[in-house]
This record gives structure tokens, sequence and C-alpha cells, in this order.
């Protein structure tokens, strides 16, 4: 009894000790020390804010932020006073043609959240190419070399478009996959050294670019933009200077682009094609 | 039984009650908290870049391995806006472009976030061969030290150092002195075709009073980059490079090197250039020891590399292509006084880029004076793609001295020839080397071996200047035929 009563009163003065002994002096939780006030905004940046956030819910993003551009590229921010001109021209040619066709809100539904731009050009190491434009996982696309667009030279502005309309294109692939059969045209003929073919090679094989013969998914997009940057009549030309099998292969993949468009979208592509087209000649000065 | 019992719960006790309120023994290393310190190394950083409402002035070196500095002016705003210019280009006018200062890596980073051609003409220039950064678009924040603010460039390395401006009126004043460095800069390499020598070295010469080392200096315009090299009394040859930047001291003119030059416990850095001589000369002074960097005349080559008796001075000709390029030693003079006049002179005649110099062969010969001793020279008529060939006629060589002399008699006569004679005539006029009866009028041509040239078989490489126009030098060829 004796040691119970020993054993209860070691125990409470344990229990004292361990409740008293480690008081809790520490500070309450204080407000956040992270600024987050509005960032300052420009005109420009409640211009784009109007046009392309509100409206679209796509994110232009010209200011320089190292971790959207590999630091080990040769690549720069964009001068402010191009990048309302070719927003617009983003607006016009894109945008607004996608849709006219395949409804108002058909941008809006299917978008990279994001536009990323930027002044320099991206030199490939080791590889006598410049990368024009990258989309990624579905929510970015940037643009590179746009301080040097020359508005009075519908290539200059046409090539930076196609990079657009091209990743447009991955995006909406990655929405809904293209046929299968696709890729069953020229199958021995893609390869990792597109660059060493010449426009003409790459015609004459059933490819509409060099770039084209990179992979099925490149090939696909490839038709799209070309298609989208040019008249049909400027894009029928293009196909003419093939090889007669070069021909029959473009055609045969042009086919399943204009049914990939029109079963999946609703969208008659030569209309679009119409309509981008016009565009890009509009947004010249 | 029962006292070790007790003894046991003693001890435990004692041990809970030492262990349980363990004293806190991290070492407080910081007083603020993390988010404490950026805001607060931000906040000095904007308070240092505000602080001056004419802007501040200073100079990027981007890279000394390969590139030399920049004279940058920069006048920071409220609302993060950054007027800038730099002397970089020819094209000095401020742009107006954004900023921002960021937590980096282990510090506050200053970002200039939208594009200006003062800042990503660097970059693009450093692309061009793929090797190097030039520049960059964030710097990260060093420190600050009696009003001057050190960045640097994680990057490439490089170090951008600024002070206050001390500007009245920061963007008439920016612009002013960016020209101004700017012309100085060309001014170094601007040369007089009609008094400057192919002889003449840009050098460099330390004087500490007890020790005097020279380097010989070659300076490439395009990066602001110097390599410099001297050779030590027992034969032992050391080279450093270091990039420049021509900028303004105290109102002066100068030139400002990284890395410096360390002789002894000297540092040189900042060269003024000395306004009392006509020549590009600057002079650093440290601690009554000199640093001068300046142009020389060096005597010129004896010239005893020609000799007629050579097979290679024959009927084999002398060929200048500049499309076969290795011709380090043909001056510019020489491009542009002589071979430049001839196509702005065909353009005048034909019309722009209609004929392009393609080519000269002079073969010599030092026994005929029946037109054996012949000029040869090549135009593309880019209309026809055709090759245009004219002749023209010398006496016969003659060597005096290790000098060559001979006199241009006329044209080959053939029609072209004949219309073209006006237009190539500062070729005719450079080899044109008169002398009369054996009595030279000039100073005669001079010739150096400068060995061989393996193009299908060895050919060898000389060059001639004209010692009358001692800027006037090309190096060229005997081919084998």
């Amino acid at each position: 009894m004796k040691n119970i009563k020993n054993i209860a009163l070691i125990n409470f003065m344990i229990a004292i000790i361990l409740f008293t002994s480690c008081s809790d002096n520490s500070d309450t939780i204080g407000p956040s020390q992270i600024d987050t006030n509005t960032p300052i905004l420009s005109e420009l940046d409640i211009w784009l804010r109007n046009n392309f956030v509100e409206p679209y819910n796509i994110e232009v993003s010209y200011l320089w932020g190292g971790s959207n551009f590999d630091i080990a590229r040769f690549l720069y921010p964009m001068r402010e006073e191009g990048v309302r001109r070719w927003s617009e021209t983003i607006n016009k040619t894109w945008i607004e043609p996608y849709n006219a066709l395949g409804g108002a809100d058909f941008i809006a539904k299917i978008t990279p959240r994001q536009l990323v731009y930027s002044g320099g050009f991206n030199y490939n190491p080791n590889s006598p190419t410049i990368t024009l434009g990258i989309a990624e996982a579905g929510t970015r696309i940037t643009f590179f070399n746009l301080d040097f667009l020359d508005y009075s030279d519908v290539n200059s502005i046409s090539r930076p478009l196609q990079t657009l309309h091209h990743e447009y294109g991955h995006i909406l692939n990655q929405t809904i996959p293209f046929s299968d059969n696709f890729g069953l045209i020229t199958p021995a003929d893609y390869t990792a050294q597109w660059f060493n073919l010449s426009n003409q090679e790459a015609l004459d094989l059933g490819f509409i670019t060099p770039y084209a013969s990179s992979q099925e998914g490149e090939d696909f997009v490839e038709i799209l933009a070309t298609m989208l940057t040019n008249s049909k009549e400027d894009f029928d030309d293009i196909v003419s200077n093939a090889s007669p099998s070069g021909q029959a292969f473009i055609r045969q993949k042009q086919e399943i682009v204009l049914s990939y468009f029109q079963d999946n979208f609703n969208i008659n592509l030569f209309e679009l094609q119409e309509l981008t087209h016009q565009a890009l000649l509009n947004s010249l000065d | 039984m029962k006292k070790i019992f007790n003894y046991i719960f003693s001890f435990l006790i004692l041990t809970l009650t030492l262990n349980s309120c363990e004293v806190d023994r991290t070492e407080s290393v910081f007083v603020d908290t993390p988010s404490e310190r950026i805001e607060k190394t931000i906040g000095e950083l904007r308070t240092l870049l505000l602080s001056q409402e004419q802007g501040f002035s200073g100079i990027y070196f981007p890279n000394n391995s390969v590139v030399g500095g920049v004279n940058f002016y920069m006048n920071f705003t409220q609302d993060l806006r950054v007027k800038i210019t730099s002397d970089f280009k020819e094209d000095t006018s401020i742009t107006d472009s954004r900023y921002d200062i960021v937590t980096g890596t282990t510090a506050a980073e200053l970002i200039f976030t939208s594009g200006s051609r003062h800042i990503t003409d660097l970059v693009q220039d450093g692309a061009a061969g793929f090797d190097s950064f030039f520049g960059n678009n964030s710097f990260q924040y060093v420190g600050e030290e009696n009003g001057v603010i050190t960045f640097r460039d994680i990057r490439s390395d490089g170090i951008f150092v600024i002070s206050p401006s001390g500007f009245g009126n920061f963007e008439a004043e920016s612009v002013l002195s960016a020209n101004t460095t700017y012309i100085e800069r060309q001014n170094f390499t601007n040369v007089d075709c009609a008094t400057e020598s192919v002889f003449n070295q840009l050098v460099m010469q330390i004087n500490s009073g007890s020790e005097i080392i020279n380097y010989i200096l070659s300076y490439n315009p395009d990066n602001i980059f110097f390599d410099a090299e001297t050779t030590n009394a027992q034969g032992i040859s050391a080279s450093q490079n270091f990039g420049a930047a021509f900028t303004l001291i105290n109102g002066e003119s100068a030139l400002k090197i990284s890395p410096a030059i360390e002789v002894g416990d000297n540092s040189f850095e900042s060269f003024i250039l000395n306004q009392s001589t006509d020549s590009n000369q600057y002079v650093a002074t440290v601690n009554g020891a000199t640093a001068t960097i300046s142009s020389i005349s060096l005597s010129e080559p004896s010239g005893e590399d020609i000799d007629p008796e050579v097979p290679t001075f024959g009927p084999n000709g002398y060929l200048y292509r500049p499309s076969l390029g290795g011709d380090p030693l043909t001056s510019n003079c020489f491009r542009e006084e002589i071979i430049g006049q001839m196509e702005t002179n065909m353009d005048n005649l034909f019309g722009a880029g209609r004929l392009t110099f393609f080519d000269f062969i002079f073969f010599f010969d030092f026994n005929s004076d029946a037109c054996a001793n012949q000029l040869l020279i090549r135009f593309d008529d880019n209309a026809t793609g055709d090759l245009i060939s004219i002749r023209y006629c010398f006496d016969r060589g003659v060597i005096l001295n290790d000098r060559l002399y001979q006199n241009y008699i006329g044209t080959f006569g053939n029609p072209l020839d004949d219309l073209l004679e006006g237009a190539v005539m500062p070729l005719l006029d450079f080899f044109n080397s008169p002398i009369a009866s054996g009595v030279p009028s000039g100073n005669g041509l001079l010739y150096t071996n400068e060995g061989t040239f393996f193009n299908a078989g060895f050919n060898v490489d000389g060059t001639f200047t004209n010692l009358d126009t001692p800027s006037y030098r090309v190096q060229a060829l005997f081919f084998n035929p």
C-alpha cells in the first residue's frame, strides 16, 4: 500500500514537472511577411488584362522572369513597344478566326494559359537551327526573336504566326488525338536529322516542310500551320512543287487534318484558312 | 531494495527535470526572419537606386575573358521604369524600359524586365559565335560602399559598378557622355592612311622606376579587348588578356581595363588620355610608377627576302584573292583605299554591285620590258556571271638595296584594259615604284617572306608594302602552276 502511495506520489510529481517545466512562450503567428501587394501595372499591363486575361484567361508574359527561360540560351526580354502590336496580331489572326467558326468561347475553352514573349533568338547549341517557339504541357506557348518582327514583310510576321498555329495544333491534339492513320502515310521517312533536308527534298518525300519530317505529330501541325498562314492558292502552289508521290502523300495527310477539324470541332478548315490569311494580310503595314 | 528503488526514481526525476526543458541550443545567426532579411535587402537596394534624381553612371564588364567594358547611364524611377543609355553601339539615344528588384538565390537581384537594346545588344552580339555570353538581364546585388554600388553578373561572372552620375540633366548629359566615349573608342582604331604605317605597333610600357616591362599589344575593336605579350631578358614570354572601356574619369578621356595589370605592388587599372600628344597615348600612374599604352614606330624589315633568282619571282604569279582568306597582314588601308576604291570606281561606271573585285595576279619579270612584268586584275560580272580580266604592263622589275622598283608603262592594249585603266589606278599606283636610269625616285616596294601556304602544293606566302605610303600592305601567295 505504501509502495502504491509512493508510486502515485512520484507519478504525480513527474506529471507536475512535465506540465510546468516546458512553458510555451512562443509568439502568436503574426501577419504574413510576404509582399502581397498588387504589382505596379503599366498601361500595357492593363490593356493585356482587358484583352487577354479577362476574356480568354490567357496571361501574356513579356516581362523577364528567369524561370520562364533557359538561362543557358542567348535570350532576353522583348522590347515593350512591340508587345501590344504583336498581341493584337495574335488576337486578329488566331483568336478571332477560331472563335468565329468554332464558337465565341472556342479559344477560352481550349487554350494555352500563358503566352510568353522573348526578344532574342533561341539558338540551338550543336545544331545549325533556331527554335521559333515552344509549347509546354498544353498550357504555355513561348515565342522567340520577337524583337525582329518586320510588319512590312509578310514572311517576318507569318513565321511566328506559323509557330502559334503549329503549337496550338499540338494543344488541340492533346485535347483530342488525331487518327493513327496519319502516321501510316509516310512512316519510314520520319527522321531526327530533319534539318538536313531542303524544302524541295521534304516536299518530294511528302512533307510540307522539313520540320514536318521530324515526327508525325509535327507533320500534322505543320500542315495545319502552313495552311493557316497561307492562302489556299499559295498552299496549293507549295504542294504543286512536290514530286507526284509527294503531292499525293501531302494531300492524304491534309484530308486527315481537314476531317479532324470538321469531325471534332465542326470547323471547316478552308474557311478558317481564309479568315487567318486575310487577318495576316490586314496586320501588315 | 526499497532504497534502491527510491534512488532510481529520484534519478529518473532529476533526469526528466533536466532534460524535459532543453535549452534551445540553435544559434541565432540572423536577428531577422528570412522574409524580413529579403525585404530589407530589396528595400536597401531600392532606396539606393531611387536616391539619385539624376541617375547613375558606371561600367559593365560582361566577361573579362572575351570582351571589354561598356559605359552605362541609368536613371531609376519609383514606378519601376529605368531610362538607359550606353556607348556599346553608335545609337546612344535613351531607352525607357522596366526593371524590378527581386529575391535571387542568395541576394537581391536587379532585373531589367523589359528589353532595352542597350542591354540586349550585348547578349545578341555574344550569341554570334555561340561561345560566350556578353551580357545579361539579371544582376546580383553585391553591396554598396561610399555611394558605389556593385553588381555581379552570375552567368558570365561579369562586374557592373555604378555610382551617382553627378549630372545636372540626366537625359542630356548621359547621351553626351555616351557619344564622347563612343567616339573616343572609334578614334583609337581610326587611322589616317596618309600618315599611318603598317610598321607602327601598339605597345604598353610599364615603368616602375627600377624596372621596365614592355608589352606588345594586339587590340580587337569588335570586342574592345587586348592581348598583351611580353618577353623578359631570358627570352621567356608571358601573355595577359584584358578588356577595356573607353570612359571618362573626372571628365577626362580615359581607358579603364579589367582585370587590372598587376606589377609588384602596383595595380594599373585607369589610364588617362594624354592630351599633349597627337597620338592615342593613355597613361596610368600608381605610386610614381607608370603604365603607358601607345603606338610606336618599329623599324621596317630589312627586305633581304626579295631575290629575283628565287624561282617564285617568276611567271607563276603573285596571287591576291580575298576569298581565299588567310591574309591578316593585308592592311585595312590597302583593303579600303585600294580594293575598296576600285570597286567604288566600278560602281560609278556600271552601277552599284555590277562588278566586284575577284583577284589580281602580278607576274614578275626581271629581264624584259615587253610587258612580261604584268599585272592581271579580274572582276566578277554579277549580271552575267562572267569573270572579266584586264592586264597592265610594267617595265622589268629592278631590285636595289632589297627594294623592288618598277615603272608602270600602260595597258596591255585590249579595249577593256583601256576602258578600266582609270578605275584600277589605285592598284596600278600601288605597284608603280618609279625608277629611271637605275635611280629610284621613291622608296620602293618592300617584300617579306611569310613562309609557305599549302594549297594542292606548297605556295610561298609573302607581303608587299609600298614604302611611299607605308599604310598599304598586301599579303598574298606565289602560286604553283
